[in-house]
């Protein structure tokens, strides 16, 4: 299984023209990471028949992050755009996991950011 | 809310809203007679009706004349809620108002970010009554709604419409979000464009809808800090920052493009003339990269003017006569014309109208040639 995913927005407009992103394919994981990425993907829903979940919220949510995940397992392309108010309840957990690392590539898992 | 509902018939609109050409209203929005504005404005905002789709509230034609600022058909008392703070701790959940924690007039809870909102939107919605004439985010009242603990290392602080949401941040990169003045007045902000402008969220409009957000922000932590324009350090969102970005911030309305310059954020995109606008999709084209052209603008007037408060005065009104999709050029027309306007109200210096002109020409939105003499800025 492979996945792709990416966010910007916010506040800040962050991440706008280097969007945080973040990829990988399970087989290049340890074991461990991987069934738990592919239990997050399973819990998170994204990949029952037929479910859609809203791309953006109605208009009015303002410095909202927009999120962008991809999955491609089993020979098909999962893809899914939300923001902040639109992120199913159930794909919270994969969220949190994506975002994590993605911040941890952009620091190299470094706190020292003041120079660079 | 404390308002009664109460039934709207459209007969009662001097404008009928499906039968006049947005152009027109565009165009009678800019009249100089008031009851003109009014009307059209009434008919071209969508805050109210999309606000009275969102809370199943109806609304009459007073409430429309109150919110347009019309005393003369004066809103019953009944009508106008109190603005009262309510926060709420979301408890780490990605859900909002899991528990309240301060009603209007409590006490101090122990919560640093929950009692530092609540002070900051105080700070806010006072100015906004003081300065500006402005009885909370509709001009109605409306109760001030805070989210604070939201998510988990939640990186950000947004508006959905209806009620305002900070994150924790990471305790790392970004910090208390809810802690500072700037970022609770431009979130707040975007309420008050909901319910004048309602400014499009995306490409120029959105631009300005950001724009008058950062505009907000700076113009009431200046005040509040006692600062002036000359002293203000004019930059947005540097107190979120944490111990990893001291020293930065995310926007700077004196010199955008220069808020941040780092490995985790890389560099701030922002233009500050429309020789480097922003043309990609990305950010719903760019309205938090574009706003640092007006943002610039901004800065110019207000330095001139020796008074950034004065020059908030003078975007707040224009902010009134602009519609969902005004684009730069027009904001710029709509300021310098409130700027000539309040001049012969007395309500600025002379020259203030000339001043919003060479601004917007500086930052490439209007085309005018610098006359000799006139002073090239800073």
């Amino acid at each position: 299984m492979r996945i792709t995913f990416e966010m910007s927005g916010g506040f800040g407009g962050l991440f706008t023209t280097a969007p945080l992103s973040y990829e990988t394919t399970t087989d290049d994981l340890p074991a461990q990471e991987a069934d738990l990425l592919r239990r997050l993907v399973e819990e998170s829903g994204l990949l029952t028949p037929g479910h859609r979940p809203a791309a953006r919220s109605g208009g009015s949510a303002r410095d909202v992050f927009q999120y962008q995940v991809q999955v491609i397992t089993g020979g098909r392309t999962y893809r899914y755009d939300f923001d902040d108010t639109t992120v199913p309840d159930r794909a919270r957990p994969l969220l949190e996991h994506l975002t994590s690392a993605a911040m941890r590539r952009r620091t190299g898992g470094s706190t020292e950011l003041g120079d660079h | 809310m404390t308002r009664q509902p109460a039934y709207v018939s459209h007969t009662r609109h001097r404008v009928r809203c499906h039968f006049v050409p947005p152009f027109i209203i565009d165009h009678l929005a800019r009249d100089d007679r008031e009851e003109v504005q009014a009307a059209a404005l009434a008919t071209a905002h969508q805050s109210m009706d999309s606000r009275a789709r969102r809370t199943r509230q109806e609304v009459t034609i007073d409430q429309l004349a109150a919110s347009a600022g019309l005393e003369e058909i004066s809103a019953a008392p009944s009508l106008t809620g109190e603005a009262a703070r309510e926060v709420y701790d979301c408890q780490n959940q990605w859900v909002k108002r899991v528990e309240l924690v301060r009603r209007e007039d409590a006490g101090p809870t122990g919560d640093a970010d929950a009692d530092a909102a609540y002070d900051q939107v105080g700070v806010t919605r006072d100015f906004l009554k003081k300065e500006l004439g402005r009885n909370s985010i509709d001009n109605l009242g409306m109760d001030l709604i805070l989210n604070v603990h939201y998510g988990v290392k939640y990186m950000n602080a947004f508006w959905d419409g209806e009620e305002m949401v900070f994150g924790d941040g990471d305790g790392t990169v970004f910090v208390g979000f809810a802690t500072s003045l700037d970022v609770v007045a431009h979130e707040l902000g975007h309420g008050v464009t909901q319910f004048t402008a309602d400014l499009k969220y995306e490409g120029q409009s959105g631009a300005l809808n950001e724009h008058f957000s950062d505009v907000l922000g700076t113009v009431i932590t200046q005040a509040h800090d006692g600062e002036t324009a000359e002293t203000a350090d004019w930059l947005i969102g540097d107190e979120i920052m944490g111990p990893d970005l001291r020293g930065e911030a995310l926007r700077s309305m004196r010199a955008p493009g220069t808020g941040y310059d780092n490995p985790l954020m890389r560099t701030d995109p922002q233009p500050a003339h429309m020789t480097h606008y922003f043309h990609g999709d990305a950010d719903n084209r760019g309205v938090h990269i574009n706003s640092g052209i007006p943002n610039r603008a901004f800065y110019l007037v207000a330095t001139e003017l020796g008074d950034t408060v004065a020059a908030g005065r003078l975007w707040y009104r224009a902010l009134q006569r602009l519609t969902p999709t005004a684009d730069f050029v027009t904001a710029a027309e709509v300021l310098v014309s409130t700027a000539r306007a309040m001049t012969k109200e007395g309500k600025l210096r002379k020259g203030a109208a000339q001043i919003v002109r060479a601004a917007f020409s500086e930052v490439g939105i209007l085309h005018l040639e610098v006359a000799p003499g006139i002073r090239r800025y800073r």
